[in-house]
């Protein structure tokens, strides 16, 4: 099971990439309509569409990406907690919130340096809000919750060790309470009791995240005591998996005709957080299974921090370069896509690839961790 | 090559990316940074690449990752027990 978490990793951050230029892919298809079909834009005609579907299903399909990264995260830290009953020490913890903040920040102020040069107006405030909240580029709010986990992490321990059913049942409330609050804002519903907690429910606060880091504190250090139950169900686990994908496309679409909206932006719902969870479960039933390209996969996880940090400025500059250049391709959604990803994935390794190989190297993971 | 010499090397010549860092093998590889997550995934899947050791997902704890002499001797234990 170890050895497949850095399989896991890579596949991830494939499937972040890919989610991210699904999002160009969706503004191609409503947005950027003029730039290859004589009509005004937004126009909508191809919501409904086989292509709309394919992109739906593969969004959907994704959406396991975060959820395994707080996995990986939860597992790492049970690790070294140690096997004993020792707590977390607080060292491991700041040095790791240091490796992971330092290429955050500087990631964070690239970024945010090239919006003030394109024209963005930012006062020195808000340009340290952008920067804390993880807003300089979409991927980044997840960077703060990690920080945040990691934060709490040494007071969840010692429930992952010796009482980890409660700990999963109280994370899993918690984690399932904050995603249920996303509901009333996409169905424009009023709940005037609720109002201040949805109004501070923030994607880079950590509640609506917790469950998957303790499920992977958990399995840190009882993965011996699930491995024969999860082998044993790993037949019913991937149909639970394909159920709640299923289920997942199919409410999305509900949310979006019950909001009178022509377009929500995406966001996760219950149903999506429970296909993720029995994504995971069922990627380490089939544990004994071999894994297609191990070593690509392998290769790609152990890099899929700096992928993360980076691939958000080469799609972006890619969509844009297209958009202009070459605009016909827009018109083509599915090897837009299909570009758009391989680039998000390629450059970005080249260029850590390059950093590795300058006088730069020393400076190597404060770049990309 | 001694095994604790290539795993020194490995590490500061992958992970730390200075070949000619001072590791000190009683240097406790988390509390000094060096390994992450990450890194000791890589670190496993290179053990056993190139010592032709198979680690059991029990066995890839702390005590026997926490600095190079904890691991040479956890490696040694595992090479006589195959």
């Amino acid at each position: 099971m170890v050895k497949k978490l850095l399989y896991l990793n890579g596949l991830a951050v494939l499937a972040v990439v890919l989610n991210h230029s699904l999002s160009w892919s969706y503004i191609s298809l409503f947005w950027w309509t003029d730039r290859y079909l004589p009509v005004s834009v937004p126009n909508f005609d191809q919501l409904g569409s086989p292509i709309y579907y394919l992109f739906r299903f593969l969004e959907q399909l994704i959406i396991f990406a975060i959820p395994a990264f707080l996995f990986v995260s939860g597992f790492f830290l049970a690790f070294a907690a140690g096997r004993g009953q020792s707590p977390l020490r607080w060292n491991i913890i700041f040095v790791r919130l240091k490796n992971l903040l330092i290429p955050f920040f500087i990631w964070s102020v690239i970024i945010l340096l090239m919006d003030i040069a394109l024209g963005r107006e930012v006062s020195p405030a808000e340009f340290l809000l952008v920067i804390v909240t993880g807003r300089a580029a979409d991927p980044f709010y997840f960077i703060p919750v990690l920080a945040q986990l990691y934060l709490i992490s040494p007071f969840i321990v010692r429930f992952a060790r010796n009482n980890w059913k409660m700990l999963l049942l109280v994370t899993g409330a918690v984690h399932a309470f904050f995603v249920l609050l996303r509901y009333p804002p996409l169905l424009n519903l009023d709940i005037p009791f609720l109002e201040p907690i949805i109004a501070n429910n923030r994607h880079f606060l950590f509640p609506s995240y917790i469950f998957f880091l303790t499920l992977g504190m958990v399995f840190g250090f009882h993965s011996s005591e699930f491995k024969e139950w999860l082998y044993s169900r790993r037949w019913l686990l991937l149909g639970l998996t394909g159920a709640f994908f299923l289920l997942g496309v199919i409410e999305w679409e509900m949310i979006l005709k019950a909001s009178g909206q022509e377009w929500l932006g995406p966001s996760e719902t219950l149903i999506d957080q429970i296909y993720a969870g029995f994504f995971l479960l069922t990627f380490f039933a089939f544990e004994r299974t071999e894994l297609p390209l191990p070593r690509t996969f392998n290769f790609i996880g152990a890099k899929s921090y700096g992928v993360y940090l980076t691939h958000t400025i080469v799609l972006i500059i890619t969509a844009k370069a297209v958009y202009h250049l070459i605009p016909q391709l827009l018109g083509l959604p599915l090897l837009f896509l299909l570009m758009l990803t391989a680039a998000g994935v390629a450059l970005p390794l080249l260029l850590m690839e390059i950093v590795n190989r300058s006088p730069l190297r020393r400076y190597y993971a404060l770049i990309f961790g | 090559m001694d095994r604790k010499i290539a795993l020194s090397d490995y590490i500061k010549q992958e992970v730390m990316r200075n070949p000619k860092a001072n590791l000190d093998d009683a240097e406790d590889l988390f509390n000094a940074g060096i390994l992450d997550s990450l890194a000791i995934l890589q670190l496993v899947a290179f053990i056993e690449e190139n010592f032709k050791i198979k680690i059991p997902d029990e066995d890839v704890i702390f005590e026997n990752f926490q600095n190079l002499n904890a691991l040479a001797s956890y490696l040694e234990t595992q090479k006589a027990a195959e």
